[in-house]
């Protein structure tokens, strides 16, 4: 569910930034918002993809089943040096 | 060096090894003996941990708290420098949660040269390598000449900044050559000493703190410019946080890679973010952004004009009366300078392990890929790093812009090898899907895609900058150089055993 919130706000980002590449040279009658409001929109996107893709980073690097399969590699590894280096 | 191994090293180097084999998805029971004794004598020690990690990330970015991103301010005017700022936090937090997938999937210290050429192929490799080295050796290069000016600031005389930039290059040069635990251990408390000089700068800044600054009313963007500003400002704002990916190269140093590399980039990056965010606030807020970027000064017939500022956390401390105790404006000046030297140290850092694993793999001559046999250190790659900045540091007293083009060449470079590590993410998770079961970043589908658009938006951005022809031509000129040497040389000199070509051997049957 995060996840795909997150996609989803991904998304606006990239349509914000093509928004600001374009905005300044569309007739006027296109902009239909004032330039305040379009300024707390990016602000208000970029601030909502900050928190949710900095929540995820942390939610993956402690994630359980990740740390479970890393566990393998733990064990392979100490075992080889075991192997190697001797009790 | 590095030939002839201690009995009482034998023991831990062989464990490392079998981790290096282990980390290129081998099984140490198939390495043959060459290549074993190849790998013994380039190991390097794996002490590394996420306290490290973390500090190795915010101590070679947090220079770009103190300077360069002012310049941003420079008729665009607060507000489009945080719109442009967020964007490239936006993108840097979505580069290092992909490059963790892709350093925790091939731990190697010649991170960019393992992607590409098991992706692709050695060209690649090298091509993406090279992108990163110009980088550092940039973003070096301008730290060591704002030592120099921070030394002294009233007149920075080419003498000084030279003498000065050499006893930095020689005394970190020292540092890295003692073991790579000890200059972590540095970089730790040099990134505490540059953190505490922000919160120093924060606390004074909030006593002439204005709202009005920062958010003023009418105009919000300049009229002339409307969403342009925001455009203008992403080229200075990418100077916040460029480097970080520095840490990626420490992935062959770094202890269980694959639990500390994602959590000590995830905590460095979340910490630059809030160090960005709090120092445009509060700098912004306790001097006008214009004052912030540039001073009023005469020309020599007389005429007002303006010139860059150079420091403008200390100009902002002058401008505030909380800020003009000499104490507190000296007792700053000291504890930023730990910052800057902090990002020089992580630099050199990046740049040795770069120069080593190039050497390791035989793309540069192989000297450079020695290790010293009991402290294993990189001496000869340190050493060659320390000389090329050393080189432009030189050549900087006869190019007054060597430095600004320096810096806007590595930023180029930078967003160069982003988009060609998210193209190998993707060829790599197709090809090779068991390289990721360790650690895979959030919204992986998208996010290698989400950072390859905004590097190139930051890319397109740059075609209207101030010396881009210049920079265009530089960068140019750097990739042709480094390709001609790899075709009529490098490639004819590749050495099978490195960590890097053990991993792609592996995926292509390693006995072949």
């Amino acid at each position: 569910m995060l996840e795909r919130l997150t996609t989803v706000v991904l998304v606006l980002v990239l349509a914000a930034l093509a928004w600001m590449a374009v905005a300044d040279s569309l007739p006027a009658p296109w902009r239909l918002l004032a330039i305040e409001v379009e300024i707390a929109g990016i602000l208000g996107i970029l601030i909502a993809a900050l928190l949710l893709v900095g929540l995820l980073a942390l939610l993956h690097s402690h994630d359980r089943s990740f740390s479970a399969s890393s566990e393998i590699v733990v064990k392979d590894s100490q075992a080889t040096r075991r192997l190697c280096v001797g009790p | 060096m590095g030939e002839e191994i201690g009995r009482d090293d034998a023991a831990p180097l062989q464990a490392v090894v079998n981790e290096v084999v282990a980390e290129a998805h081998l099984r140490p029971e198939e390495l043959r003996p060459e290549d074993r004794t190849f790998l013994e004598q380039h190991a390097l020690k794996k002490p590394l941990r996420v306290l490290d990690i973390w500090a190795l990330g915010v101590g070679v970015v947090v220079a770009g708290a103190y300077f360069g991103w002012n310049l941003g301010l420079k008729d665009n005017g607060p507000v489009a420098m945080l719109i442009a700022s967020l964007i490239v936090c936006l993108l840097y937090l979505t580069w290092v949660l992909a490059l963790a997938e892709l350093s925790v999937a091939m731990p190697f210290a010649g991170g960019p040269l393992a992607y590409g050429r098991r992706a692709v192929n050695p060209l690649l490799g090298f091509v993406m390598i090279l992108g990163c080295l110009f980088a550092a050796i940039g973003t070096a290069l301008a730290v060591g000449g704002y030592v120099a000016y921070l030394i002294d600031p009233d007149n920075p005389n080419q003498a000084v900044k030279l003498v000065a930039c050499l006893v930095t290059v020689a005394v970190f040069f020292a540092f890295h050559a003692w073991g790579v635990k000890e200059q972590s251990w540095a970089m730790v408390l040099m990134t505490y000493g540059a953190l505490a000089g922000l919160v120093l700068f924060w606390v004074v800044a909030a006593t002439h703190f204005s709202w009005e600054r920062v958010w003023p009313t009418g105009h919000l963007l300049p009229e002339k410019k409307g969403w342009r500003a925001v455009l203008d400002a992403v080229p200075f704002a990418l100077w916040w946080l460029v480097m970080i990916e520095t840490v990626a190269l420490s992935a062959e140093e770094t202890h269980e890679p694959h639990r500390t590399l994602p959590r000590g980039l995830t905590w460095a990056q979340l910490t630059l973010i809030g160090l960005v965010v709090l120092t445009w606030l509060f700098a912004c807020g306790a001097m006008d952004a214009q004052d912030l970027a540039v001073t009023q000064v005469l020309d020599e017939n007389g005429e007002p004009t303006t010139k860059d500022v150079d420091y403008p956390l200390l100009k902002a401390l002058a401008a505030i009366p909380a800020g003009k105790s000499p104490l507190l404006f000296y007792g700053f000046g000291i504890i930023a300078l730990c910052g800057l030297i902090a990002s020089y140290h992580g630099m050199l850092y990046g740049a040795s392990r770069q120069l080593f694993a190039l050497g390791r793999a035989g793309y540069l001559p192989r000297i450079l890929g020695d290790v010293h046999k009991t402290r294993r250190t990189p001496l000869a790659a340190l050493t060659a790093a320390s000389l090329i900045v050393v080189g432009f540091v030189v050549a900087n007293l006869f190019f007054a812009d060597a430095v600004a083009i320096a810096v806007l060449v590595s930023t180029l470079t930078a967003l160069i090898w982003y988009v060609l590590a998210m193209i190998c993410l993707y060829l790599l998770r197709r090809s090779s899907p068991e390289l990721f079961r360790n650690y895979r970043a959030p919204v992986y589908k998208i996010l290698p895609a989400f950072v390859i658009v905004l590097s190139l938006f930051a890319g397109l951005v740059y075609i209207g900058i101030d010396h881009a022809g210049v920079v265009m031509t530089v960068a140019g000129g750097l990739y042709a150089a480094g390709l001609g040497y790899y075709v009529f040389v490098g490639r004819h000199r590749l050495e099978a055993a490195a960590p890097e070509e053990l991993a792609a051997r592996a995926a292509m049957g390693y006995r072949k």
